[in-house]
């Protein structure tokens, strides 16, 4: 009996002097890793304007079909992003959210990532269908997110792959063109620069290899 | 029937098939279930072979075949999965995509859209292309409806052949050659044809999109249900498409005896009122002289005490009903029994109201031929029709039939969207179609040109009645040309099958009231009855203007046209119904309007609309008036009590278009909050009212119809399958499972007409049943 206690004592002896694993939340704060998925943010360019082109692939893409989107024009007067079309209304029900992160993937222009944003309660269910509002990244803030972890190579860093001097969205060039070239790193293989992807396509048609 | 056609035996990736002699390898894939990829051929229209994209290589041919374009042949062994034909379909795509926009994510067709399909499954994958894509000015209009995307465009074609070989209307042009090829509006015509939204649709791409649904959605959003279009009597077959809780966009659901893969702008975009905020959420009850919501409950005992009261103190005969050409068979087959059964009238009509002089008993005037019949016929007569904006895919059949030679008459008051194309066009004073429709009998009977020994049996009883309406007489009162309408008699007697159609409308002119009747001796004197591409009848305007007849909304004929004073009808119907039913005519539509009743039931119907200043009185001065409706119509402001109700799209049902084809309706999306169906609306008055009725669904209350008219004898929701059928019906096989069928008639013959409603009773006997539940 007595030989237990001790060990019991001994046990808590030996972690007296150690850093707690818990933090006192809320006062402090958990350091997340970066990749870590919480309630998304919808991003903006430089220029003020809306990443998001409404296309719905994030909401086609989701298991749990929880982004609501409807789209809408935009005008000369009224230009809210780069190409012709934009997300009037995007409501994202972070109570069917189940934080796949699949909307990311999805993304064609790399306007919503998941972020380090946890703090989601309220006693009211409405409350928690979050709506374009407050998902978005406010003007003058322009962030790419979590995005740059989820992709090996900065963007920024790499040439375009694409044809076109349209290659990314500037949001002066207002042509729909440039949507899907975003500012997503295209897959190199997709896109056939030098000979050697030159042959791999040549074989991918099925036909004869030089030298062969 | 048909000749036994030629059939040519060949093999496609190894699977042996026949087909017959002359079809194209594609059609022959398509039977085996194998796909190749197309662009600028469409099953509907000639093809081209411009875009290289349905490559297949041919044993013993060369190079690659472009299966649209070749024809089979006997031996052939084709293959689709060959490395020469990957290659080369991957080819053909990599050059598309060379000047192809990636506007996928904002693109309307995206998700539905050929480019991106076939790219997946040909595509190279990649491209060699590094210069700059060629770009033009975003969406420019090609019409009110429509906008052009130049960059997506493909230049198959289709758009352009569409407007100038099918609808036969212009508009679209390909302009230039060659990589700068492109389509643009023809200066001298623009593009406003009613048949404009069919080039949206078979659009491989998304270079030509709808105005109004532009970016409202994205194909996959959206829910997507076979159905029937509520727009007009034609019954084209629609695919409705849903997005939560508003209808976008009516899409094709090819069914060739009817819409031949089209539809007009009206069924494809005229959706508005389905998704108007103002439609009605719950009942209201005029109460200090305001109309307020009250629960369903309440409406529904309130409608039925103050019906029972009128009844009470007035007797059954001042009630009255309206009903409607717009809701289902099995609505308008309940709103009667509810007038008839449960509340003792015969006052039950609809706007149109009976056709003057239809024979009690003998089958009605209705087309008694088929939409498709008329590619068939030789000639096709227009008596004060204009299917154009009336019946817009009927009027696309007659255009194709004009392709295939008739010989088109268009015999109107006003101009016509036809005549250019026609054989002969002939006007008149509007109100004169009937003056017309006698001369021709005139000059038929009087100049011997019927043809058959029936027919000139037909013409010796006629020749009488028709003496003084000379071609001259007509001339003088409704100022047609007499020689026109000579030739035109010659024509129709000699034809080797003429096609008489005037619109229903006329027949309410006041020269029309034996118009239906004339219209159909003539084509019965001149031998043109009774076969395909040969006949007579109305077009008719609404939606279900046919099958509100047929189910007996009219003051004198019980559902399936027998009088309501047949005794043999009488019994039969009363011992289904478990009630004893009036057996004297009731009030027409206008005698209702006009004072005859003290307590109105309107459903569906909006008569306040084309109401004289006095019917508007007659109406204010009704002890009650309930309305059942989407909105407040003009007649609702009038109600005591308004009823709210669902459009087509909300509920199942079946709809018999103008050629007598009875087709489903199925619910397409949730019905707004707080309205019902129509018959769920009936079926709570009937209890209400304390009838005991139990119908669960409209399936229920078909399946009643199906045993207890003898025109619609063994109608279910099952036997009317996915394209419908024509009444009159005769019982089918028996499927494996051993349920029962019918099947349809697609022209009426002369025994049909001589037998009537007898020859639909024949199987009746058994059926006639007592009521169960179910099938
Ligand atoms: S994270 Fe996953 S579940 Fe949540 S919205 Fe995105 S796709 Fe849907
Ligand atoms: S996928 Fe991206 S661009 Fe498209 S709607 Fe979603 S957030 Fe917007
Ligand atoms: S607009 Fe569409 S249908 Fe017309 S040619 Fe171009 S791709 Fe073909
Ligand atoms: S012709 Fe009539 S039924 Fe056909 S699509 Fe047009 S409105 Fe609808
Ligand atoms: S589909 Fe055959 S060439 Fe276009």
């Amino acid at each position: 009996m007595a030989m237990e206690m001790l060990k019991g004592l001994g046990t808590t002896l030996k972690e007296f002097g150690k850093k707690p694993t818990t933090v006192s939340y809320p006062e402090e704060k958990r350091q997340l890793p970066p990749r870590f998925r919480g309630r998304h943010v919808l991003h903006r360019y430089e220029n003020g304007l809306e990443r998001c082109v409404g296309c719905f692939l994030c909401a086609g893409a989701c298991p749990a079909d929880a982004i609501y989107i409807e789209a809408e024009e935009n005008t000369d007067e009224q230009r809210v992003s780069p190409g012709e079309r934009y997300a009037r209304v995007f409501d994202v029900n972070l109570l069917r959210c189940i934080f796949c992160g699949y909307c990311e993937q999805a993304c064609p222009t790399g306007a919503i990532t998941l972020e380090n944003i946890y703090e989601l309660a309220s006693t009211h269910p409405e409350d928690l269908v979050y709506h374009k509002e407050q998902l978005l990244e406010p003007v003058g803030s322009a962030t790419r997110g979590s995005i740059v972890d989820w992709t090996p190579t900065p963007p920024e860093a790499t040439p375009t792959p694409l044809p076109g001097r349209q290659g990314y969205f500037d949001g002066l060039e207002a042509s729909a063109a440039a949507v899907g070239q975003g500012d997503m790193p295209a897959e190199q293989a997709v896109f056939l620069g030098d000979d050697l992807s030159g042959m791999e396509h040549r074989r991918r048609l099925g036909e004869p290899e030089e030298g062969e | 029937m048909a000749e036994q056609e030629e059939l040519v035996n060949l093999t496609i990736d190894g699977q042996p098939v026949s087909v017959p002699k002359g079809s194209l390898i594609w059609a022959a894939a398509q039977k085996l279930g194998i796909e190749i990829p197309i662009y600028c051929y469409h099953p509907k229209m000639d093809p081209l072979g411009a875009c290289r994209m349905c490559f297949v290589e041919v044993e013993k041919m060369p190079k690659l075949a472009t299966a649209c374009t070749t024809t089979v042949a006997e031996g052939m062994v084709v293959s689709t999965t060959s490395a020469k034909v990957k290659k080369g379909r991957a080819g053909t795509l990599e050059f598309l995509l060379i000047n192809h926009p990636l506007d996928c994510p904002i693109c309307d067709k995206g998700g539905e859209c050929d480019l991106q399909d076939f790219t997946l499954r040909y595509g190279p994958g990649g491209s060699r292309f590094d210069l700059n894509k060629r770009h033009f000015e975003k969406p420019i209009p090609v019409s009110e409806n429509i906008l052009l995307d130049r960059e997506r465009c493909i230049a198959c074609q289709r758009c352009v052949r569409f407007t100038q070989t099918v609808a036969m209307e212009n508009g679209l042009v390909m302009e230039q050659r060659g990589f700068r090829i492109e389509v643009g509006v023809d200066p001298a015509a623009p593009f406003d044809s009613i048949f404009s939204g069919n080039v949206v649709e078979m659009c491989p791409v998304g270079a030509l999109t709808a105005k109004n649904y532009r970016f409202v959605t994205r194909p996959w959003e959206l829910k997507k249900t076979p159905s029937v279009c509520g727009n007009c009597s034609v019954g084209c077959n629609v695919r409705v498409d849903v997005r939560v809780d508003k209808v976008l966009r009516q899409y094709s659901r090819t069914n060739d005896a009817i819409d031949d893969g089209w539809l007009c702008d009206r069924g494809r975009w005229d959706l508005d009122w389905i998704n108007d905020t103002e439609r009605l959420r719950t009942p209201l009850i005029r109460r200090d002289g305001q109309l307020q919501p009250v629960s369903w409950d309440e409406a529904l005992r309130f409608v039925a005490e103050r019906l029972r009261a009128v009844r009470d103190q007035r007797g059954a005969r001042a009630i009255g009903g309206i009903g409607s050409t717009h809701t289902t068979n099995e609505e308008a087959y309940l709103f009667q029994k509810l007038l008839r059964a449960g509340l003792g009238t015969n006052n039950v009509d609809h706007a149109h109201g009976r056709f003057p002089a239809t024979e009690p008993g003998a089958l009605p005037w209705a087309w008694s031929d088929s939409i498709a019949g008329l590619e068939q016929a030789s000639h096709i007569v227009l008596l004060g029709a204009d299917p154009y904006h009336r019946q817009p895919i009927v009027d696309l059949r007659i255009r194709k039939a004009i392709r295939a030679g008739a010989r088109v008459y268009v015999v109107t008051p006003e101009a016509n969207r036809l005549d250019r194309l026609v054989a002969g066009v002939i006007r008149y004073t509007a109100g004169h179609t009937g003056t017309l429709a006698r001369a021709l009998l005139n000059i038929i009977t009087s100049d011997g040109l019927a043809r058959g020994e029936q027919g000139a049996q037909r013409a010796a009883d006629r020749r009488a009645s028709v003496a003084q309406e000379t071609p001259e007489r007509a001339a003088q009162v409704a100022g047609v040309d007499a020689d026109a309408l000579r030739e035109l008699a010659r024509e129709i007697a000699g034809a080797k099958g003429a096609v008489i159609l005037y619109d229903e409308a006329a027949t309410l002119e006041p020269s029309g009231a034996t118009l239906a009747a004339d219209v159909l001796d003539l084509a019965l004197i001149t031998g043109n009855f009774g076969k395909p591409g040969a006949g007579a009848g109305p077009l008719l305007a609404d939606n279900n203007s046919l099958g509100a007849r047929d189910m007996g909304l009219l003051p004198d004929t019980l559902p399936g046209y027998r009088p309501v004073g047949d005794a043999a009808a009488h019994a039969a119907l009363g011992g289904a119904w478990l009630a004893t039913l009036p057996a004297e005519p009731g009030l027409s539509y206008t005698e209702m309007l006009s004072g005859g009743v003290k307590a109105l039931y309107v459903m569906g119907a909006n008569p306040a609309r084309d109401a004289t200043p006095e019917q508007l009185a007659a109406l204010d001065a009704l002890d009650f008036l309930v309305v059942q409706d989407l909105t407040l119509t003009e007649t609702a402001q009038r109600a005591t009590v308004v009823l709210p109700a669902v459009a087509y799209t909300e509920k199942d049902g079946s709809f018999t278009n103008t050629e007598r084809c009875v087709q489903l309706v199925r619910r397409a999306m949730q019905p707004l909050g707080g309205a019902k169906a129509d018959w769920e609306i009936l079926v709570g008055v009937a209890r209400a009212l304390g009838l005991g009725w139990t119908y669960l669904s409209p399936a229920e209350i078909l399946s009643e119809i199906g045993r207890t008219v003898p025109l619609y004898a063994g109608v279910t929701r099952r036997s009317l399958g996915a394209e419908g059928v024509r009444w009159p019906f005769a019982p089918g096989e028996r499927t494996p499972e051993g349920r029962a069928t019918i099947t349809g008639s697609p022209s009426i013959t002369w025994q049909m007409l001589a037998e009537g409603v007898a020859r639909a009773q024949k199987p009746g006997g058994e059926l006639i049943a007592p009521r169960g539940r179910g099938e």
